[in-house]
């Protein structure tokens, strides 16, 4: 039996538009994952091209729009995602492509950079590190994990229309993750840069974000927190800020 | 102006716009059949054309945020650019003039509603 993959193909130098491209894939005994598919596609055409890296969903590289639905190549089953007999791969939705299934990440490492993705803490260091209780450090689980495949960003609307303005899930969920931590003293400052009408409040909450994290974390429940830290009043944020410090 | 204060305007204006119409609504069904003096002895209280003039003004706040989160959502180079290339160079235009219209059609039925309540 065989399976018909369509592969979105666009090559800037060559091509004035894109296409989707056929081809026929005999269905193999044993489920594969969808990295391994493209991979054998490969073979027989090298000019589909493609990131990746790990293969084990660890470096987020083959992020990808697997029929219709965002994932990521090396984890997903065959199995799970084909659709009689049908398998559509196209590139993360809304960024601009390179080539094929490579999309330019720019915009995207542009927010994870305006969230300030490191420890800020001006604090002096007592015995050499900053110590957190294992409550403090439980805060973290399900914000830390992220792989920044960009799948989350790619399937919100919002980010579409706004990648420039709307932070976007993956970098929101990062921001909270340092706002969140214990060590870090800047938590005003975080929430202040935050505060316009377009970096945190265009998320209308739709959850795309929640239903294609392939690590299964859940932005759209810490871009809330950082809402309810934003519409709580002045006095609330100088209690964090001085709890952490204290 | 801060996201907070639009998040919290667009909430105040619908919990208000939704008492308002609970409370019409209340009036039309406890007093069966409403006769013209009702009706009239209703409307000309005090409480009815502040209320009133409170909730279209509301409403205003309301959809001139909807109505601009729709805007630069949609009418942006970027989103048009979708379409036809060609509308790029006029997204700010065509933005500008959806904000217009929306603007002035908001203001036109409040005070169109302000003139019948008060005059």
């Amino acid at each position: 039996m065989t399976i018909s993959i369509n592969i979105y193909r666009y090559n800037p130098e060559k091509d004035k538009f894109p296409y989707m491209q056929s081809f026929e894939f005999e269905k193999p005994k044993r489920d594969i994952m969808v990295l391994e598919l493209l991979n054998q596609l490969k073979e027989k055409d090298p000019t589909i091209s493609y990131r990746r890296s790990c293969r084990e969903g660890v470096c987020g590289s083959d992020g990808m729009n697997i029929n219709g639905k965002n994932g990521l190549a090396c984890i997903t089953p065959l199995s799970s995602v084909i659709k009689k007999n049908k398998l559509d791969l196209r590139p993360l939705p809304g960024l601009p492509v390179v080539r094929d299934l490579v999309v330019d990440m720019t915009e995207f490492y542009a927010q994870y950079e305006k969230i300030k993705p490191f420890l800020q803490n001006d604090t002096p260091v007592d015995i050499g590190e900053r110590l957190q209780s294992p409550e403090e450090r439980d805060k973290l689980d399900g914000l830390y994990e992220c792989i920044l495949c960009a799948c989350c960003s790619t399937s919100c609307p919002s980010f579409w229309w706004n990648p420039d303005k709307f932070v976007g899930p993956a970098a929101l969920l990062q921001a909270y993750r340092f706002i969140a931590d214990s060590r870090d003293t800047k938590t005003a400052e975080r929430l202040q840069s935050l505060s316009d009408p377009f970096s945190v409040y265009r998320c209308h909450g739709i959850m795309n974000c929640v239903s294609v994290c392939p690590k299964g974390l859940n932005p759209n429940e810490a871009i809330g927190e950082i809402k309810s830290m934003l519409l709580s009043n002045k006095k609330n944020q100088n209690i964090i800020t001085s709890d952490k410090a204290g | 102006m801060n996201g907070s204060t639009l998040f919290y305007l667009v909430r105040l204006s619908a919990l208000f716009v939704l008492g308002y119409s609970l409370w019409i609504l209340s009036f039309i069904l406890t007093n069966k059949p409403i006769d013209y003096v009702a009706w009239v002895s209703f409307t000309n209280q005090s409480l009815f054309q502040f209320s009133t003039t409170f909730a279209f003004l509301f409403m205003l706040i309301h959809a001139f945020i909807g109505l601009w989160t729709v805007g630069t959502d949609y009418f942006t180079s970027r989103t048009l650019g979708f379409i036809s290339p060609t509308l790029i160079r006029y997204a700010d235009f065509i933005r500008g003039a959806y904000t217009i219209i929306f603007v002035a059609l908001g203001f036109l039925i409040v005070t169109t509603t302000l003139f019948i309540i008060w005059s």
